[in-house]
């Protein structure tokens, strides 16, 4: 079953061409990565997909309806999507924030249902925010921020997650953290299409993979199949290896030197001040 | 005034935008004596209010377009536009004799005497019709403290929302200023003290109305009080409340930038 379809998609800010031709379908319950270098266009289809940016040529549908067949507060219970730096408001609590998922569900006459209440109580079991629920959000951490975020959005209760680099600004323990929520969210079912910048993390958590460069896909496909150094090689302009990691076998990229730099001295402390404290 | 504090600043996210700082008021108090002095002899033209606000804001969206994404130019370019009106509104004093001039030139600092209930009643009436627009507004109004992006992934249709959101303060700044001329400073105090008093609710248009109503009484009793038996302006004493205020929270932001 096909959750969301991109045809032939193409788009340009003034004369420089982001997206050229992009098509694709996502199956419904992946978790699907976004990968490619810097200004390959990775963000602006996601925006494009979420109706941040209009439409230029191509087309997308959603449920097999077209995108502009929604209003906003239609599309809004369909597909979710988080901003790269999502703004905070000042001296809100973690409880309204996940509680403002519920809006596209609420009108003028039902303001707050038992449906809601429900919603949000699953989306904070799930994102684990039982310690945090009545603190301020701007005095959390990184990591945890990112949690109480995917909680509003889990609250939104849309079968589509549109996430962009929801992981970019944080240490690896933090990004763990938040890609395990994540993983989660899809194991649940969810389709979660996200943007991810470190392709380990990308060939580890997500089912598939779709990379971009010059605004064209690449490769797509089942993350572990798509990862191979021919493919990194040529998206990053770079030389890089793969390894398997101890663990699960997950494909491990590190860049080699230069030629170059491994002639260079290294660096070693003097000998002299060796052994003393 | 209070009201009109809390849709722009909650809008442009930024607590200094407010319709006597960006020129909406002095717009609409520009038009007020222009058509006091020169056109309409005898009436008081509070009408003219809403237009010369209009005017306003519309010469400040062809100065810098888009409001929410660039709240700080905004602002800037607000107060340059602000202390243009104000001088045009100077210049169109000074060209008459001081004996016409006394109560207009009050009322231009803020003042509320003379002011009678053939002003009071249209503005009152006009300003209940707009209260369930208001009550429209509110709540994707605070949604729009998350930004752009995550307000329209709500559901918010950010455009409609940002002119219907900017032209009900217009509307509403200039027919508070109708009355008592442009009172300055309400508009931003009464906003932080609802915001404070109310934490949890992110655009508290209501308690900001009810707030400026209030410390618009108070400086006024505490003028007529401390002036006794003299009549002064009731908007110098807010201006001498908001200087104290806005200092305030200038030196706070710099102290959080430290």
């Amino acid at each position: 079953m096909t959750a969301l379809r991109a045809e032939n998609l193409h788009f340009a800010y003034q004369d420089k061409v982001v997206l050229d031709d992009v098509s694709f379908s996502l199956p419904r319950g992946k978790l699907i990565g976004i990968v490619g270098p810097n200004g390959s266009g990775k963000s602006t289809l996601l925006k494009l997909l979420a109706r941040q940016l209009p439409l230029q040529r191509g087309t997308v549908e959603i449920h097999g309806k077209p995108l502009l067949g929604y209003s906003l507060k239609a599309l809004a219970r369909e597909l979710a999507f988080l901003p790269q730096r999502p703004v905070l408001a000042e001296g809100i609590r973690v409880e309204q924030l996940v509680q403002y998922g519920r809006h596209p569900h609420q009108g003028w006459f039902n303001q707050w249902s038992a449906e809601d209440a429900r919603q949000v109580a699953r989306a904070r079991e799930v994102m684990q925010l039982d310690a945090i629920w009545q603190r301020s959000a701007a005095s959390l951490s990184g990591g945890q921020a990112q949690r109480v975020w995917l909680g509003m959005i889990l609250a939104q209760n849309t079968d589509l997650i549109l996430l962009d680099e929801p992981t970019s600004a944080l240490d690896i323990g933090h990004q763990a953290e938040v890609m395990e929520a994540v993983h989660q969210i899809a194991a649940a079912g969810r389709t979660v299409l996200i943007v991810i910048h470190d392709l380990g993390v990308a060939a580890r958590y997500c089912d598939e993979l779709i990379a971009l460069a010059d605004g064209r896909v690449q490769a797509i496909g089942p993350a572990r199949q798509v990862m191979t150094k021919a493919l990194v090689d040529r998206l990053y302009d770079t030389d890089v290896d793969i390894l398997p990691a101890p663990g699960d076998g997950a494909p491990v990229i590190v860049p080699r030197r230069r030629t170059r730099a491994l002639q260079q001295p290294t660096l070693r402390e003097h000998p002299e001040t060796e052994g003393m404290q | 005034m209070g009201m009109a504090g809390c849709l722009i600043q909650t809008l442009v996210r930024n607590r200094l935008a407010t319709p006597d700082m960006i020129g909406v008021n002095e717009g609409a108090s520009l038009a007020v004596v222009v058509f006091a002095l020169y056109l309409t002899l005898g009436n008081w033209p509070w009408w003219a209010s809403p237009l010369g606000a209009a005017l306003a804001a519309a010469a400040l969206f062809a100065l810098c377009r888009r409001p929410g994404e660039q709240g700080y130019l905004f602002i800037v370019i607000g107060i340059a536009l602000s202390e243009l009106l104000g001088a045009l509104g100077d210049f169109a004093m000074s060209t008459q004799p001081l004996a016409h001039l006394g109560s207009i030139y009050l009322w231009t600092m803020g003042h509320f005497a003379g002011v009678s209930y053939q002003t009071v009643k249209p503005v009152a009436l006009l300003l209940l019709l707009l209260c369930p627009l208001m009550a429209l507004v509110n709540r994707p109004l605070a949604l729009l403290r998350f930004g752009d992006a995550t307000a329209q992934n709500l559901g918010v249709k950010v455009p409609l929302v940002q002119l219907g959101v900017l032209a009900l303060a217009i509307v509403v700044a200039a027919l508070g200023t109708a009355i008592g001329g442009p009172v300055v400073f309400i508009a931003m105090a009464a906003p932080i003290l609802a915001s404070w008093l109310a934490r949890d609710n992110l655009a508290p248009l209501w308690l900001s109305a009810l707030c400026g109503a209030v410390l618009l009484l108070g400086s006024d009793t505490l003028v007529r009080v401390l002036a006794q038996p003299e009549e002064i302006p009731t908007g110098i004493m807010t201006r001498l409340l908001g200087g104290i205020l806005l200092l305030g929270l200038l030196l706070k932001d710099r102290r959080g930038a430290d």
